[in-house]
């Protein structure tokens, strides 16, 4: 498990205002170097390669931090880890997916992939429930 | 890019340990971590309107296991105060609904995917109106 400390220091520190810089002595590969900078001036990616790869450090580090944070809570109460049908049923839910109207089925459908397929994704399960339901019809 | 933006009752389902939402609250957020371009990254946003609903103290012992979260504050200020009054008035919403109304439209202007996780999904679809938001009830 994650130190709370260390998850409270990386969430103060992204929420902080001061903008102070430091020159950062992070050796990158030239070549990594020479692609940021072409593709800000060419691709549009950022307004500046410090800018993109600033922000590109950013979203690393809320994803890991988010993680962290979750998986700490859920260490602490196991009961409250969604299951991989509520999950799926989430996707249905923002995807606009008429199967969302029965989530039954996507209970089953999880239960059921899973007996198979232990890595079985979020999309996986609403498939198999699609073929399902096409099945019963 | 995905945003998901919680209400003041998504909030106190982090708010308070053992709240018992918290799981349906983590299974949406878990889902648009999947949709999301990398299956990772979703940027979490709430309004400055549905902290203060929630009753959400930063300075607050009780708020150590929120404060953790990235949650970026989406402030009210002068122009979006005007803009969420507007929509309050129109729709007849509480000043949160409305102010998470202004953030939907900011961020759908910018080719955002918005994701609001919500107990009144009517409210925030009215709120949000006419951009389209997944108004996800919790």
């Amino acid at each position: 498990m994650v130190n709370p400390e260390i998850l409270n220091r990386i969430s103060s520190l992204l929420q902080s205002e001061d903008e102070s810089t430091v020159n950062t002595s992070m050796r990158l590969p030239a070549t990594l170097r020479e692609a940021a900078n072409l593709a800000t001036e060419h691709l549009g990616v950022g307004p500046s390669t410090t800018a993109y790869v600033a922000a590109l450090l950013r979203t690393a580090i809320e994803s890991a931090l988010l993680t962290g944070v979750l998986e700490t809570h859920y260490e602490h109460f196991p009961q409250d880890r969604p299951s991989l049908g509520e999950i799926a049923l989430g996707v249905a839910e923002i995807d606009g997916n008429p199967l969302a109207n029965f989530p039954a089925l996507i209970t089953k459908a999880a239960a059921e992939i899973l007996i198979t397929h232990p890595d079985a994704s979020p999309d996986d399960v609403l498939l198999w429930a699609e073929a399902q339901q096409l099945v019963d019809q | 890019m995905t945003v998901v933006i919680l209400d003041s009752e998504a909030v106190q389902s982090l708010l308070w340990p053992r709240h018992p939402k918290f799981r349906l609250v983590a299974s949406k957020i878990e889902a648009a971590r999947w949709r999301s371009t990398n299956h990772a990254h979703v940027t979490l946003i709430v309004p400055a309107a549905a902290q203060v609903e929630a009753g959400w103290d930063r300075k607050s012992s009780r708020a150590s296991g929120i404060n953790r979260y990235p949650i970026a504050i989406s402030s009210l200020d002068a122009e979006a105060a005007n803009f969420a009054a507007r929509i309050a008035t129109k729709h007849s919403l509480k000043p949160a609904d409305a102010q998470i109304g202004v953030v939907c439209q900011t961020q759908t202007a910018r080719d955002v995917r918005v994701i609001v996780l919500t107990s009144n999904p009517d409210a925030i679809t009215r709120a949000a109106s006419p951009t389209p938001v997944a108004a996800i009830r919790i």
